[in-house]
């Protein structure tokens, strides 16, 4: 009779199981917080005094190229990306610039990783600081008719993580 | 067990009955919910239609069962060091789509529990969005938890 009990209970106990099932699984739930970043215009491109019908380059490793100061979150991968004027301008006046030159780097001098600055993002590292120097250069091609005066553009760098 | 030595045969009856008529389910955590880098200040929402950084469970069951599908949720996402950060979903955070041709995804809230029938196939999909609020003074870092899928077929 025990035994009879005993498999009522265990019957009862597979019954209880029978047609009811559940089952687990976990993800992750992720996030990282990144110092925000900073860019700041540090130095001009400037090419000074050029002269009608000569072109005129400054390297992207030359001290007198331009230069972006960027802070962010210590040894951290960014993306650069660039907003490049095609033409300096004076009233209605063009002068064209191209075969841009770019160079970053941790520390503030022009010798550390070349590129071709442009509208794709461009892969760059932060120091250990969170800092990131970036150095732009250019060619500008005046014509032998260029009209005399003052020319300006603008470059706009992006950085994000 | 001298009552098993008496009743083999009930034994073997008791078992192969379990096993046939118990229902099969399986819950497969695919991909996590990931928020990427965020900036102290600055809210970072996921939408559970984000191809890349939504959550998503696989889930295998049988074409007819009825499933009741539960979240557990945290409410906070924790740094190493120990800082934490909220995170919250709503109402429309998730969805319940099946793996059939022209399936109709369904959204629901991922706080409420969800019945539904699989009527055309017996694996769904579950994905999970949501929104992390880090403070103005958020420590940097990676912050994580874990999210639970709980379904019972019944």
């Amino acid at each position: 009779m025990r035994s009879m009990k005993t498999v009522s209970a265990l019957l009862a106990g597979f019954l209880s199981l029978a047609g009811t099932a559940n089952a687990q699984g976990t993800i992750n739930v992720t996030a990282t917080v990144q110092v925000p970043i900073t860019v700041t215009g540090a130095q001009d491109l400037n090419f000074g005094n050029v002269i009608q019908g000569v072109p005129s380059t400054i390297d992207a490793t030359n001290a007198a190229a331009g230069r972006f100061d960027v802070t962010g979150s210590p040894s951290t991968g960014v993306n650069m990306s660039f907003t490049l004027p095609a033409n300096l301008t004076n009233g209605g006046n063009n002068l064209p610039i191209g075969s841009w030159t770019g160079n970053w780097n941790t520390t503030a001098t022009p010798t550390g990783t070349g590129f071709t600055p442009s509208g794709g993002n461009t892969a760059a590292t932060t120091s250990a600081g969170g800092n990131l120097f970036v150095f732009i250069g250019a060619t500008v091609s005046p014509g032998a008719a260029q009209a005399l005066g003052a020319y300006t553009g603008t470059v706009t760098l992006t950085v994000i993580y | 067990m001298p009552w098993a030595r008496r009743f083999p045969f009930l034994v073997l009856f008791l078992t192969c009955t379990a096993g046939s008529l118990r229902a099969q389910v399986g819950v497969v955590g695919v991909r996590d919910l990931a928020f990427g880098n965020v900036i102290p200040g600055i809210q970072t929402i996921v939408s559970p239609s984000d191809p890349v950084r939504s959550g998503m469970w696989e889930v295998s069951a049988q074409q007819g069962d009825r499933v009741r599908v539960r979240l557990t949720l945290p409410a906070r996402l924790t740094a190493p060091g120990g800082s934490q950060m909220p995170v919250t979903f709503g109402n429309n955070d998730a969805i319940a789509v099946s793996d059939a041709p022209g399936a109709t995804p369904v959204t629901f809230n991922p706080r409420a529990s969800q019945n539904f029938r699989l009527v055309t196939s017996g694996r769904f999909f579950i994905f999970l969005g949501g929104r992390v609020t880090p403070a103005g003074t958020q420590a940097p870092g990676a912050y994580t938890a874990t999210a639970l899928l709980t379904v019972t077929v019944f």
